[in-house]
């Protein structure tokens, strides 16, 4: 059973087969730097990345920007129109729901990041340890993905969220818990294809140990591809925390998460239909711009797409 | 071919007994103590010799694998304990709402093929047009679109705001428009972009030449020299995306209050009723692991070379 | 012997847009093939060969454009037909066979279908006189058990098996005129040599003209009546074939010719220097660079076929100098 054919390749997995590829032909070094020749190229991704800047500053300085205490209560203010006081209006307990928002890209952002740490933090030692180890070790190591991947995505991430029980952090574990998978296999093929190069041999064969050959040589080619998996991964993150929240698995009152605030608004459709509105587009507009900056990586990449003739 | 489908259905051993164990396994994380739950859900009083005694008629006290390997035969006899909440066997629960989910997850698999299928190919044809343009815009922000939200924005537009549409709930066919719509949405853009490539990839093969050269007519050149091979990469993806759409489903169910499996399940996550998360997963796992059974064979009849080749 | 033209390219050129300039692929191109006579198109690759034939055919492909020329078929020109009518000349009046790459017959269709495709396109008739129509074109290109070899795929026949069916597909409507591109070169030298055989056989039996386009210099020996020396988009010799190869005019045939092993003699001469790119041609001759024979002449601007013998032309104001005294004109 060479080739292990499990349900859910991946289109993470689709991609990076590709930016291996690239990269094995060039050092990771040139590379780096003819990817931000062709990224400061690309006016869409360039968008991305400064409404991420953008974000992540209102993210920071929130109770700057902030024109109201998000979560101060005011039932005498419910459900209020957008007016001076209250740029998009109130939501069902009278507080601010641009403030709100403001706040609310706090937990996103936050917990996009945690669960990407998460991520990576399991991956990464597990990837390389079957790319490296390789024989049985790694069959070992790849029928576990392979079990995990059995399980619908976010299913499983549905399951562990809401036996942990609520909570935007548990929240966060389901979903690294299920999403690790993908990048470890992706990092085992990279690892894979670096250990047959000839630095390898020629460090084994000056007497370097194994620990030392993964950390000098193997993982610092390890860590592009991954960026940009992350990069594309972002988005779905984010929508997927948020998508749990909005069941009420996430964020508990009174913290602003946008899933969560989506959750409360859908109930005021018909006479505040903004507090839908504006977190769903909030999410959106994050998701978004981590897909233009990471088509952008991807593309810089790629640049086979570009060139013709 | 036979070989093939052997060695298919053998390599689905380990990893359904790996399926099961996780599944097994899941409940472990649960806070507190699955007795107490039981007693508290019965109301009785929590003494502590009462949970004793029921954690020692549960067998909780046994080893992991006596309990693993109690509840596998349970499971293997279709039988995964009862729901906390209505006191009905699970597997009788998950069974009655399972045609719901499929169907709602079908009409959403429709959706995307009937939307992406063309949208793919004329994007490849037509390249670098404004169609194209429209069809990359399209499938950026059906990647960055949060499904709970287009539903409700949809549930907004044609319910309330026009009143087209019958916005809750399972019946008529127009039931079913609003939620396949929002399952499939997402899929459907990033299927359009895996059928723009293939397809492109497709027509710059050199067979298209040759068949041009050959004189056929445009509309058969594309439509079966281009898009039999094209179709091949997206199949591959198909059961990964069934997954999707599954998983998709819970959060769909729950915002059109469609009565299936995904709604059941997050109900259930709410009144810690963990016999019907258990099944839930399992369940999903066993349709997902089917699926892309069903979606390999599918492959293997689309490619003669795997099918000739492995099934030497 | 008469000499009656069934194809004729006037003044062909064929540009591809690039970011870098314009690719000017053929550039001014003129010849003509009669029936049941072939043409050798030779030259290195790269040098326009496979984009002429793809031009005769109109199959080129953005960012690539016919930018002027005629082609006369038998008196119509196929650059004012419709697209319908041009489709009804491919395959039919004109059939291109190609270097046989792994992937010229598409992977997941059967012979058998890849065959009477072909033949329906193009003729109304039933499934079952198409079928026995392929099984005879398979026979007749030397394929043992036709029949059994229409339900295969292309993945389960050797390579020179599959030339062999892109051949029959191409005679599937008994063209006027083949064009084969490279037909031979993926193969090892036995079985190039039945083809060719096979392919010379074919002619006289249907009466084909053929324009044979390789850089192997031995098969156009082998095959051809007349040869067309290609360099840079343009023919730079034209004549019959034994006059071309006894008394090459042209400097790049000349060294073409020496670059060739042969039996009678030890020494092999590559030819010097690169290929030029075909972006941002000079104005003069485009073989200046790698020209042993240049002069100050050769600097004006790119010199035209001239007549140097009959039938044979050449674009090389040193050319006539070249040419031993028998072989000269007047």
């Amino acid at each position: 059973m060479g080739q292990s054919k499990s349900p859910g390749a991946g289109v993470v997995g689709y991609h990076a087969v590709g930016i291996l590829k690239k990269q094995s032909e060039t050092g990771t070094h040139g590379l780096w730097t003819a990817v931000l020749g062709r990224l400061l190229q690309d006016k869409l991704a360039l968008l991305g990345l400064g409404i991420i800047l953008v974000m992540v500053t209102a993210a920071v300085f929130a109770p700057y920007f902030a024109p109201n205490d998000p979560f101060k209560v005011d039932l005498m203010q419910r459900l209020l129109p957008p007016q001076a006081q209250y740029p998009l209006g109130t939501d069902h307990l009278g507080r601010c729901l641009l403030s709100r928002l403001f706040y609310g890209s706090r937990s996103s952002l936050t917990t996009a990041a945690l669960a990407l740490t998460a991520i990576m933090l399991i991956s990464i030692p597990f990837g390389t340890l079957a790319g490296y180890c390789g024989g049985q070790v790694d069959n070992i190591l790849m029928r576990i993905v392979d079990v995990l991947l059995a399980f619908p995505g976010l299913v499983l991430a549905l399951v562990i969220a809401g036996i942990l029980g609520p909570g935007l952090l548990n929240v966060m574990l389901a979903v690294a818990a299920v999403r690790w998978v993908g990048y470890a296999r992706v990092i085992r093929v990279t690892v894979l294809s670096v250990k047959e190069k000839e630095f390898v041999s020629a460090a084994r064969a000056c007497g370097t140990s194994g620990l030392g050959i993964i950390i000098r040589h193997i993982l610092p080619n390890v860590l592009s591809p991954v960026i940009i998996l992350a990069t594309l991964d972002i988005g779905r993150l984010i929508i997927a925390i948020s998508s749990l929240s909005f069941l009420g698995l996430g964020a508990q009152p009174p913290v602003p998460e946008w899933g969560a605030m989506l959750n409360d608004g859908r109930s005021y459709m018909q006479v505040a239909p903004q507090l839908m509105i504006y977190p769903g587009l909030a999410i959106m507009t994050v998701a978004l711009a981590f897909n233009l900056l990471g088509d952008g990586l991807r593309d810089a990449l790629d640049p086979r797409g570009t060139v013709r003739l | 071919m036979g070989r093939y489908l052997l060695k298919r259905f053998l390599y689905l051993i380990p990893i359904m007994l790996g399926v099961s164990i996780i599944t097994f396994a899941l409940i472990n994380l649960a806070p507190g103590d699955p007795a107490e739950l039981i007693l508290q859900a019965d109301g009785m009083e929590l003494t502590r010799e009462a949970v004793e005694a029921l954690r020692e008629e549960l067998g909780l006290n046994d080893p992991f694998y006596v309990r693993y390997g109690r509840w596998l035969w349970n499971v293997c006899r279709l039988d995964l304990g009862e729901s906390f909440r209505t006191g009905r066997p699970v597997t009788e629960e998950i069974f009655y709402r399972l045609p719901a989910t499929i169907e709602l997850t079908f009409a959403a698999l429709v959706f995307m093929v009937i939307v992406a299928l063309p949208a793919g190919i004329l994007s490849a044809l037509y390249r670098h047009t404004l169609i194209d343009h429209l069809n990359r815009l399209w499938a950026l922000l059906g990647a960055s679109l949060p499904g709970f939200w287009l539903g409700l924005m949809l549930i907004y537009l044609f319910a309330v705001r026009l009143g087209l549409l019958p916005v809750m709930g399972r019946g008529s066919l127009h039931h079913l428009v609003l939620p396949a719509v929002t399952l499939g949405f997402g899929m459907a853009a990033v299927y359009t972009r895996i059928l723009r490539a293939s397809m492109l990839e497709a027509l710059g093969q050199e067979y298209i030449r040759v068949a041009r050269a050959k004189g056929l007519k445009e509309k058969w050149v594309i439509g079966r020299h281009a898009l039999k091979n094209a179709l091949l990469p997206a199949v591959t993806l198909l059961g990964m995306s069934f997954g999707h759409l599954l998983g998709g489903a819970a959060i769909v169910e729950t915002i059109f209050a469609w009565p299936g499996v995904g709604k059941f399940a997050v109900d259930s996550i709410f009144n810690r009723d963990y016999p019907v998360i258990q099944g839930y997963a399992l369940f999903m796992a066993v349709v997902f692991v089917l699926a892309n059974l069903m979606v390999d064979l599918s492959y293997v009849s689309l490619d003669p070379r795997i099918r000739l080749e492995r099934g030497k | 012997m008469s000499f009656v033209p069934v194809l004729k390219v006037h003044n062909l050129s064929t540009h591809f847009q690039t970011r870098h300039g314009v690719i000017k692929a053929v550039d001014g191109v003129h010849f003509m093939v009669a029936a049941g006579k072939t043409l050798g198109l030779v030259g290195e690759s790269g040098c326009g060969k496979s984009v002429t034939a793809l031009s005769i055919l109109r199959l080129i492909e953005p960012p690539g454009r016919i930018c002027s020329g005629e082609v006369w078929l038998n008196g119509c020109d196929l650059f004012k037909l419709s697209t319908k009518q041009m489709r009804q000349v491919r395959g039919r009046e004109i059939a291109l066979v190609f270097q046989e790459l792994m992937t010229s017959l598409n992977p997941v269709l059967t012979i058998g279908t890849q065959l009477t495709e072909t033949i329906f396109s193009h003729e109304d008739v039933s499934q079952a006189e198409a079928r026995r129509r392929a099984a005879e074109l398979l026979a007749m290109v030397g394929i043992p058990d036709p029949e059994g070899q229409m339900r295969r795929y292309p993945f389960q026949l050797s390579g020179g098996m599959r030339q062999r069916v892109m051949i029959a597909m191409a005679l599937s409507l008994r063209p006027k005129v083949l064009i084969a591109d490279e037909p031979t070169t993926a193969l090892d030298v036995t079985v190039q040599a039945q083809i060719l055989a096979e392919l010379k056989r074919l002619q006289e039996e249907l009466g084909m003209a053929i324009i044979l386009i390789t850089h192997d210099l031995g098969v156009v020996a082998a095959m051809a009546d007349e040869v067309a020396v290609m360099y840079a988009g343009s023919i730079v010799e034209f004549g019959p074939v034994e006059k071309v190869f006894d008394y090459p005019a042209h400097p790049y045939t000349r060294s073409l010719l020496r670059s060739v092993p042969r039996l009678s003699r030890e020494e092999l001469a590559p030819i010097e220097g690169q290929p030029p790119t075909l972006l941002n041609l000079p104005a003069h001759c485009a073989f200046l660079s790698r020209c042993p024979k240049a002069g100050a002449e050769c600097l004006r601007e790119t010199p035209e076929l001239r007549e140097i013998g009959p039938g044979h032309a050449a674009a090389c104001y040193r050319a006539f100098q070249s040419l031993p005294e028998e072989a000269r004109c007047g």
